[in-house]
């Protein structure tokens, strides 16, 4: 299955106006989650604008297709691509974390729309979604679960437990998406988590694997179509991304020190995004 | 005692209770926890193929598949035979279950020193004061059978997450004043009196019945208050009784940190502060040994209540 070229184009310009608003909105509220979020932003717009099944005007529709996060320092870019959709509206972007805010630092299904399970500690999401999926199952539901693993979670145990638990539950609804993130091999740090590794790893649990590119809208787009395709095959997305995705001073660097933006990295990072706004509309043109 | 009679146990009871249910309520869901195999679950499961699990994961996972089972609409039960649940699975039952409030109860099937010969591992003398702390959460412990039944069928009628504390060892059954449905942030009264008041949870209860006669003898009129609920804990019962008897004495086979006693004592230093005496395990763990002879061993018998009623009732506030 082939992409439009249009809609290629599309999915670039939702996924930089997200990237705009986690920057916006991580510059507001001094968090230090930037680069976390960027990197999962292409991701969460190719799920949010072309793979899931969904309904913001209904947003527990029993048949809905599901993600849930784990990955909790991505919230802010969660949040920025359900308010694009039109789960809440985009002005509650501007109070992430703030007290009695909608959108809280920590996920809450109950306050906000659109969001599927609770925030929780690292390694633990993939337990809850097997729940879900499990349930979906059950119900007869041709409703699909997706689990955001973030790289860092990867290292935890309990992910493996879970891992392990979805292919003896034979949990062929469920897809998990791990990333991982672009490293050098042979730094100590990146040969445990190389996308071959994490795929080996799934394969071994009994999942499909796929590994593809995190900021690829086709690549994407084509691995999430085989989640469901295997009735009783869990599906591991292996997609490669990159640290601060779309800012070239963070892109792939201090992943270890994230720092809180000052007010003049946010304007730098919206001027670099805006940029790439204007290269996208004359692409779109021709 | 009231009544001598032994009835089915409490954990039979509370499966009868939710074979009950599940006919009634097809979102009633049982996880078995742990790979421990239990013939009464799996008649459940083959009666109910869509609304029984036994996927012999750990602790944890266990818990964090409830919570997805529920967020999918399911009032989820957790059956452990392991008394280490609480403890394994802290993390996901704060973050995925109290948090969110989700309607998942626990039913804890081997609390207390049901463990043992098994020994101090197996034997859960500190999950009270896990529990309570949490927010959003019920902490039930029945003393009898008809009790147990009666408060599972109301925790769930609530709808929030709650943990039983079963007792294996079956226990006569009480005779309650009270026709109302024993229910979280409840209390029964099993005996009124003026002297001093006896809060007792599970199997202490028994106990403190025990020693309320014994007093009544020595011309103390014992208050018998059988706090089942250790959290919503029954605020209003407690305080009127200790305004009366100006005095109390808590038992619970717990440790002496953070069960029944710490929040007794939270309670009453507020309203009304009297005296209060502790019968518990104090800050000890267990060894082997049978059941029975570490609630003797651990001072958890009518003998330790008694002679904690006396020295409470020469301390009592007048």
């Amino acid at each position: 299955m082939r992409m439009d070229q249009n809609r290629i184009l599309e999915l670039k310009k939702t996924a930089l106006e997200v990237r705009k608003d986690v920057v916006r909105m991580i510059g507001l509220s001094r968090a230090s989650n930037l680069g976390f979020s960027l990197s999962v932003v292409d991701i969460l717009t190719v799920l949010y604008f072309y793979s899931l099944s969904l309904n913001p005007e209904d947003p527990k529709w029993p048949e809905r297709d599901r993600l849930i996060l784990g990955k909790s320092d991505a919230a802010p870019a969660l949040y920025a691509v359900l308010a694009r959709k039109g789960f809440f509206d985009r002005e509650e972007l501007w109070s992430y974390r703030k007290l009695g805010a909608m959108l809280q630092g920590t996920l809450d299904a109950r306050r906000t729309p659109g969001v599927e399970a609770p925030g929780i500690g690292p390694g633990l999401a993939l337990g809850i979604a097997n729940g879900v999926a499990a349930a979906c199952r059950a119900d007869h539901s041709p409703a699909r679960v997706f689990c955001f693993i973030g790289d860092d979670e990867l290292r935890e145990g309990s992910i493996w437990e879970s891992v392990q638990a979805a292919s003896a539950l034979r949990l062929g609804n469920l897809a998990a998406i791990a990333e991982v993130h672009d490293r050098e091999p042979g730094d100590g740090k990146g040969d445990i988590r190389l996308p071959k590794t994490a795929a080996q790893r799934f394969e071994a649990f009994g999942w499909k694997t796929i590994v593809c590119d995190g900021h690829s809208a086709e690549s994407l787009a084509e691995a999430f179509s085989l989640c469901g395709r295997e009735k009783d095959y869990p599906l591991a997305v292996i997609a490669k991304t990159r640290w601060g995705k779309g800012i070239s001073s963070l892109e792939n660097r201090n992943m270890k020190a994230p720092i809180a933006p000052n007010r003049e990295r946010v304007e730098n990072a919206l001027l670099e995004l805006e940029k790439e706004g204007k290269r996208l509309a004359e692409e779109m043109e021709e | 005692m009231n009544d001598e009679t032994v009835q089915p146990g409490m954990e039979e009871t509370v499966l009868e209770a939710i074979r009950e249910q599940a006919v009634l309520d097809s979102s009633l869901f049982l996880l078995a926890a742990g790979d421990e195999r239990d013939v009464s679950l799996e008649a459940f499961g083959q009666d109910h193929p869509d609304q029984f699990l036994a996927p012999a994961l750990s602790a944890k996972e266990t818990v964090l598949l409830a919570a997805g089972l529920a967020l999918s609409g399911r009032r989820v039960l957790v059956h452990s035979l392991s008394p280490l649940l609480v403890f394994q699975a802290y993390d996901a039952i704060r973050s995925a279950i109290a948090i969110p409030s989700l309607p998942v109860g626990f039913l804890l099937a081997r609390a207390g020193f049901t463990g043992g010969e098994d020994g101090t591992l197996s034997q859960v003398l500190e999950d009270l004061a896990f529990l309570r702390v949490l927010p959003n959460v019920s902490v039930l412990v029945p003393s009898d059978s008809p009790s147990a039944g009666q408060l599972f069928r109301e925790a769930v009628r609530a709808g929030g997450p709650f943990f039983l504390r079963l007792c294996k060892t079956p226990l006569p059954v009480l005779q309650r004043h009270d026709s109302a449905a024993c229910q979280p942030g409840g209390a029964s009264i099993l005996r009124e009196g003026d002297g001093v008041t006896l809060c007792a949870c599970g199997t202490m209860v028994h106990e403190a019945l025990k020693a309320s006669t014994i007093l009544s003898q020595q011309g103390i009129e014992a208050e018998v208050i059988d706090c089942y609920s250790v959290k919503p804990l029954p605020a209003q019962a407690i305080t009127a009784s200790v305004r009366r008897t100006g005095c109390c004495v808590v038992a619970e086979e717990h440790a002496a940190a953070g069960g029944l006693g710490g929040a007794i004592a939270e309670l009453v230093s507020q309203s009304s502060p009297v005296p209060v005496k502790f019968v518990s395990v104090q800050d000890r763990f267990g060894q082997s040994g049978g059941a029975e002879e570490l609630l003797e061993y651990y001072g958890l018998s009518f003998k330790e209540i008694l002679s904690a009623a006396s020295q409470a009732w020469t301390m009592r506030r007048r």
